[in-house]
């Protein structure tokens, strides 16, 4: 493979995310698709079975309309669960093996039970089949105990799906495999060789393509010179399906050199141990650093997927509309961000609208240019 | 005209709803004399927590959305908003959950409702929404004190009709993986409460706790009857409000076991001699979700010009439906079973929307509305859904989008104009 084929592979997954799930499951193999970042892949792996993670929309395919799902579903909701559910109600979704839910922010639980309640419907005899993952993130020694149990109930699960049972040497194999991937990833995003758009379609395309590719793209991209940037901040708050707020800033001549929403490199940021029995490792692994509303501690905006601090010289947090819980960290942020000199600016939703664009823009004109260099040295 | 045999009582309130606000005036006086002049210790719980396990150890609970709907009611939550924005929390943040903090990071006790409320020996939140841990843990962070978290597995399937297994068999209701779960829970709470509030917890004086609120419970299934089966509704909604949430607020008290019973025998008398709020009586409604708490004159509006009565709420039997856990094992698995679906049951579409049909045939209400709160996409989550259903069972619903807290955003003669419109066109005599 060359740098180039790697970009087109790259684009080809971007503008298509369900592709190899679609073909995968025409030729045969067990598709079990998942919301969010906190399904423990390495045990959909581990029975066999193809992991992938569904977007509510993406590029080149029309998801925009809702107006299925508005008759059932508040507008207030996330854009990416109200797209979603429309297209389950379509039929869309009815060929995927299983199809997971974890209930790690209260918008997706509540997906889950309306999901129950369109099947007793009409217009819900399409609906893939659901499988609720109860993993909670509190960090109670009985929560724990709790989360051991789902997920070996889980596992058992996915056995019955695929016709093996995950077992203790599977899942630390998959567990290695998928650190490795993951280390290499971060050494990639800490290279310098990424701009932001790449950084993000690469972390998706690790999200729903074979791990294979995703470490050959991964090989392809360390082959590439570091970019020098003029300019990079860091990107914090809501989910991030596709690039607008990325296209944006770029229009302006900003990289964004990290983000910390779940669909950014911070879902590679931390491993699964190794030394722990398989099932209490993943338990550990996404109830302490799974990305999501749910989650306990939040990682430091400017800080890379090395837990370094990267070269940035300003933090743009990006809520969307009806946010209700991520913008509570605002202010603080503001104030220990000002600390290490660090400017920053509230975004909200929807990008394209005038306003938004405009703070952008004004903002950008705001920030120092650099002498030189990636965001990472 | 059977109308003339009633004798009106529109302006005359229970005489319980008096009782009732007096209680909770003197319970306030008293916290504050415990609590800020004699230093004992009190603890801030949500709405869906288990007071219980304070109340037996006699430590005072302030409920967030208490304070929160008295903020409102003193119409100083505009300023708080204010200050919000100054402080940079956007406008889409949850206002009411949020309003009880802002008087704590303002820092003024002269504008603060009773001069704000002091430090507590914890903060204890359910996790509903993803936002709950946000606020409560900087709220804690500017009192310097605790929080604990309660967090609970979710349901895995809705019985239907939970109404009938809630207090009788609600180990299978509520599923017990679930309950096993939340009796850790508690008995983690409990160490906590003692070692924070300094008090010993007694599972004899517990015990007694659970067997009053299970009295009033049947207490309030007395006047729901009451209610519902009148030819004419007998007690307005504010009443059937105050009274019953006095009663829930002081649950476990011999208090509120005699206070229910008083209330409920004076709906009694009122059936038995033929009074009503509105003799003309044509047509009953329900209220949906969250009260108005800022207008609750509004379920009123529509007596004289429709001759329309809003005859019930959630709170109108939720305490005698909801709370109510008979049990002869262990009394701390009653209370898991409690606390553990709360907001399922109110909230999530299928529950909510079969208990509100069950109450619509009874109360024989022809129609409702539903008030969905802006700007607190938590109270919203399946509302869409439970119109639909309650739609497609033939009851119309109207849907008011409105603030809970924020008086300002209220336009009530629009309001009253849609209501009057969607009781003149849609709901039938
Ligand atoms: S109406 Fe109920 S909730 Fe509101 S202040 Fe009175 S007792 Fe409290
Ligand atoms: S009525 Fe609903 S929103 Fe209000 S406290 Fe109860 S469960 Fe929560």
């Amino acid at each position: 493979m060359s740098l180039e084929s790697a970009m087109q592979r790259l684009d080809a997954a971007w503008e298509n995310p369900e592709g190899t799930a679609r073909k995968m499951h025409a030729d045969g193999c067990k598709v079990v698709g998942f919301l969010g970042a906190t399904v423990p892949v390495e045990l959909i792996a581990a029975s066999g079975a193809y992991p992938f993670r569904l977007k509510g929309s993406a590029p080149g395919v029309d998801y925009g309309a809702t107006d299925l799902s508005d008759t059932l579903m508040e507008p207030v909701r996330e854009t990416y669960l109200r797209q979603l559910f429309d297209r389950m109600l379509k039929g869309d979704l009815e060929w995927i093996d299983l199809l997971v839910i974890p209930r790690t922010s209260e918008g997706l639980l509540q997906l889950y039970y309306l999901i129950d309640y369109a099947r007793s419907l009409d217009i819900g005899q399409r609906m893939p089949r659901v499988y609720l993952l109860d993993l909670l993130q509190t960090q109670h020694d009985y929560s724990i105990r709790y989360n051991r149990k789902v997920l070996s109930d889980f596992a058992e699960r996915l056995g019955e799906i695929t016709g093996t049972l995950p077992d203790e040497a599977a899942i630390t194999l998959e567990i290695a495999a998928t650190n490795e991937t993951r280390r290499a990833f971060r050494d990639l995003c800490t290279s310098g060789k990424l701009t932001g758009i790449q950084r993000l379609k690469l972390s998706a395309f690790g999200q729903h393509e074979p791990r294979a590719e995703f470490k050959a793209l991964i090989g392809e991209f360390q082959k590439a010179e570091p970019k020098a940037v003029s300019k990079a901040i860091a990107l914090s708050g809501s989910t991030q399906e596709n690039a607008a707020v990325y296209d944006a800033f770029a229009a302006h001549g900003v990289d964004i050199a990290i983000e910390d929403h779940d669909w950014g490199a911070a879902i590679y940021e931390h491993d699964a141990s190794l030394e722990d029995d398989p099932i209490a490792a993943l338990e550990a692994r996404y109830r302490v650093h799974g990305l999501s509303l749910r989650q306990f501690v939040r990682r430091q905006p400017e800080l890379g997927v090395d837990g370094k601090p990267t070269q940035i010289s300003a933090v743009a947090f990006f809520f969307e509309e009806n946010d209700d819980t991520l913008g509570w960290e605002y202010p603080d942020e503001k104030t220990r961000l000002e600390r290490v000199n660090l400017k920053s600016i509230v975004l909200r939703g929807p990008v394209g609208s005038e306003a938004c664009q405009k703070a952008i823009s004004d903002f950008a004109a705001q920030l120092p240019v650099r002498a030189g260099g990636t965001a990472n040295d | 005209m059977t109308d003339m045999v009633f004798q009106s009582v529109a302006d005359e309130p229970l005489a319980t709803t008096a009782l009732a606000k007096e209680k909770q005036k003197n319970w306030f006086k008293d916290f504050r004399t415990r609590s800020m002049e004699q230093g004992e210790p009190y603890v801030i719980a949500a709405a869906v927590s288990p007071h219980e396990i304070f109340h037996t150890m006699d430590v005072p609970v302030v409920t967030n959305t208490w304070y929160s709907s008295i903020i409102s009611a003193k119409r100083q939550s505009p300023y708080y908003f204010d200050l919000m924005e100054k402080l940079g929390f956007h406008g889409d943040l949850p206002r009411y959950l949020s309003l009880p903090m802002m008087t704590t990071l303002d820092n003024d006790p002269e504008r603060a409702p009773y001069g704000g409320l002091p430090k507590p020996a914890l903060i204890l939140d359910r996790l509903r929404g993803d936002y709950a841990q946000r606020i409560s843990t900087k709220w804690a962070a500017a009192f310097d004190t605790e929080t604990f978290f309660l967090d609970v597995p979710a349901q895995k399937k809705l019985i239907p009709n939970w109404w009938e297994l809630a207090q009788c068999d609600w180990e299978t209701l509520y599923e017990s993986h679930r309950l096993d779960y939340q009796v850790e829970q508690i008995k983690a709470l409990i160490e906590v409460a003692e070692r924070t509030c300094g008090r010993r917890f007694d599972m004899d004086h517990f015990e007694g706790e659970m067997h009053r609120i299970n009295q009033a419970g049947e207490n309030v299934a007395r006047a729901r009857d009451a209610i519902a089966s009148a030819e004419k509704c007998p007690v307005s909604l504010p009443d059937q409000l105050t009274n019953v949430m006095a009663a829930t607020w002081n649950r476990g008290s011999q208090w509120s076991v005699d206070h229910t019973a008083a209330y409920a025998g004076e709906i009694e008398a009122r059936v038995a001699n033929k009074q009503a709020i509105c003799p003309g009586e044509k047509t009953r409604l329900l209220w949906l979700n969250t009260g108005l708490w800022f207008n609750t004159g509004f379920y009123r509006a529509f007596e004289e010009s429709h001759n329309a009565t809003f005859v019930w709420s959630m709170y109108s039997n939720y305490f005698s439906d909801g709370y109510r856990k008979y049990f002869d094992g262990d009394p701390l698995r009653a209370l898991a079973a409690r606390s553990i679906s709360m907001n399922e049951q109110l909230h999530l579409p299928p529950w909510m929307a079969g208990w509100i049909l069950k109450q619509a045939e009874e109360f024989r209400a022809s129609g409702a509305v539903m008030l969905t709160p802006i700007g607190d996409r938590l109270s919203s989550y399946g509302t869409r859904a439970c119109i639909d259903m309650l739609e497609r069972a033939g009851l119309p619903v109207l849907e008011l989008s409105a603030s809970m807290v924020d008086a300002r955003l209220w336009d009530n003669d629009a309001m009253i104009a849609r209501v009057g419109d969607f009781i003149d066109q849609r709901v039938k005599a």
